[in-house]
């Protein structure tokens, strides 16, 4: 009986520690997109301290779940929080660095003053903090139909990636002087991209830990149009044609 | 008489009464040919009384009703037309503890089939077996055979005609394993086989089962979960007398359906 207690007190440390680093990332890049987009370069130094630190984190984690696994050879649900955890640390760490590479490239965003049209990156940066935000609750509360609904909102990232990246191809086709930091952009909103799949990697891993399925990578890209269905955003598939439209009456000009 | 084919077992609403006491309720399940298939559950839970009542081991305990079937290639083992002393021939055990007979390790294997004597076909009639005693060359190698089939022969091919006992636990497991293994039999119950023995002569039981689930169905009642985990193919869960769960063991182990099953295997039951 003495070691289920141990083993409780055990599960219970790794559950919290999970939920800290979680929350480290969360503040990661949040920080990180305040930092863009206000231009603030006190906290491009708070987003590489918090990299550094979620980093630590990961291997701590890391070395907890391996001594679970060593000592308390968990099974069942047991098996399947631990395996859990050991994978949703790794997207955490990547959540960690994606806020570290947005800061990086500060300096040469924060030098432009023109370019202001693509407006979309800090409305795709608040879509993207949501979801890491929900991805994070979805662990903490074991909730499957919150960490589903993950996926659906992945695509309207997706589609706002696509139309970012479109806009300020067209802006710098307009000025080429405009290419350097267009290109960091584009660079910035790969990478908040990228952190929505990683949300959607630990949602998967909700799922899995809650229920004990294991979800088919078709199922989570059940949309493979890229439509933007959620009017919160009011970009459909005809954004990114008429943008396709005005791109090529720009080259032909 | 008839005779018990070789194949799977189909139990079928078992009921198993010791005197007032409902030892076993309704378990109905089948157990696949050639795997290996674990029985897990809390002590009293009726796993023990379980493999008991597949080579009818209860009948020769006071008080112990069995109602229902346990079908062996068609034909119920508790139909009054099955001869028993046939059924336990070709349903071996082995129990917790070893349990070597006080002679040599050569007699050991022998006195079985010096007893149950081997089948051939009749040279007078076609179609008709007759019962004929082992030479002593025959008798060798059915035991040398045994003996390497349960992974024994190296190490004590120089000493067959030493005492049984003078052999280690683990070495005393493997010897009572070759035993059944002697009579030809084709279902293996195990009950606990390695509670008693060091983790090095656990693994070479393990390594065993594993081998032999190629010629015969096994059957294993375990107490150490990670030991169903690691050589079984399926698992069945009893819990006060019921079969809570039967899955394929990773499903057991890693998703397990009923709330039970999973209390039980995590240590978190009662």
């Amino acid at each position: 009986m003495t070691s289920r207690i141990l083993f409780n007190q055990e599960m219970d440390k790794l559950n919290e520690e999970v939920a800290q680093m979680a929350s480290l990332a969360r503040e990661a890049v949040e920080k990180a997109v305040r930092c863009i987009v206000n231009k603030d370069p006190v906290l491009k130094a708070e987003v590489e301290r918090l990299d550094r630190e979620i980093y630590h984190m990961e291997q701590i984690i890391e070395k907890r779940c391996l001594e679970l696994i060593a000592l308390h050879t968990p099974v069942a649900g047991d098996l399947r929080t631990v395996s859990t955890c050991l994978k949703i640390i790794t997207d955490l760490n990547r959540i960690g660095r994606y806020a570290s590479d947005i800061v990086e490239v500060y300096e040469v965003v924060a030098s432009d003053n023109g370019f202001h049209r693509p407006v979309n990156i800090p409305h795709m940066a608040s879509l993207v903090v949501a979801m890491v935000t929900d991805a994070i609750d979805s662990f903490i509360r074991r909730d499957d139909r919150a960490a589903r609904q993950l996926f659906d909102r992945d695509d309207e990232v997706d589609c706002l990636y696509d139309l970012n990246f479109r806009a300020i191809l067209t802006y710098m086709i307009e000025d080429p002087r405009k290419i350097t930091v267009g290109t960091h952009i584009i660079l910035i909103a790969r990478y908040l991209e990228r952190i929505a799949d990683h949300s959607c990697n630990i949602g998967e891993r909700v799922v899995y830990m809650v229920t004990g399925e294991r979800m088919n990578p078709k199922d989570r890209k059940k949309s493979t149009s890229r439509t933007c269905v959620n009017s919160s955003t009011s970009l459909k598939q005809d954004d990114l044609d008429s943008m396709q439209r005005s791109d090529h009456d720009l080259a032909e000009k | 008489m008839v005779k018990i084919m070789n194949g799977s077992i189909q139990v079928k609403d078992l009921n198993v009464w010791f005197d007032q006491n409902h030892a076993l309720k309704g378990v109905t399940f089948s157990i696949p040919k050639n795997e290996i298939t674990a029985i897990i559950g809390p002590s009293g839970c009726g796993k023990s009384t379980f493999i008991r009542c597949v080579n009818r081991m209860n009948d020769i305990v006071p008080k112990c009703r069995v109602e229902g079937q346990i079908i062996v290639n068609g034909k119920n083992i508790y139909d009054p037309d099955v001869d028993v002393v046939e059924i336990r021939r070709r349903t071996g055990m082995v129990f917790q503890k070893p349990n070597p007979f006080p002679k040599s390790i050569f007699e050991n294997i022998a006195y079985a089939p010096r007893i149950h004597r081997r089948e051939e076909p009749s040279a007078k009639q076609k179609g008709e077996m007759v019962v004929k005693k082992y030479t002593k060359k025959e008798l060798e190698n059915l035991v040398e055979a045994s003996i390497k089939r349960a992974a024994l022969w190296d190490e004590v091919k120089d000493r067959m005609n030493k005492s049984a006992y003078d052999l280690s636990g683990g070495q005393q497991q493997r010897l009572c394993i070759a035993r059944t293994l002697a009579v030809n039999p084709e279902i293996l119950l195990l009950d606990e086989p390695c509670s008693a023995l060091d983790p090095i002569a656990t693994a070479k039981i393990e390594d065993l089962l594993v081998d032999l689930k190629k010629d015969y169905t096994v059957v294993i009642v375990t107490h150490n979960m990670q030991q169903a985990a690691r050589v079984a193919d399926k698992t069945a869960f009893f819990y006060l007398g019921e079969l809570i769960e039967f899955d394929k063991t990773e499903t057991i182990f890693e998703r397990p359906k009923e709330k039970l099953t999973e209390q039980y295997i995590t240590g978190r039951m009662g």
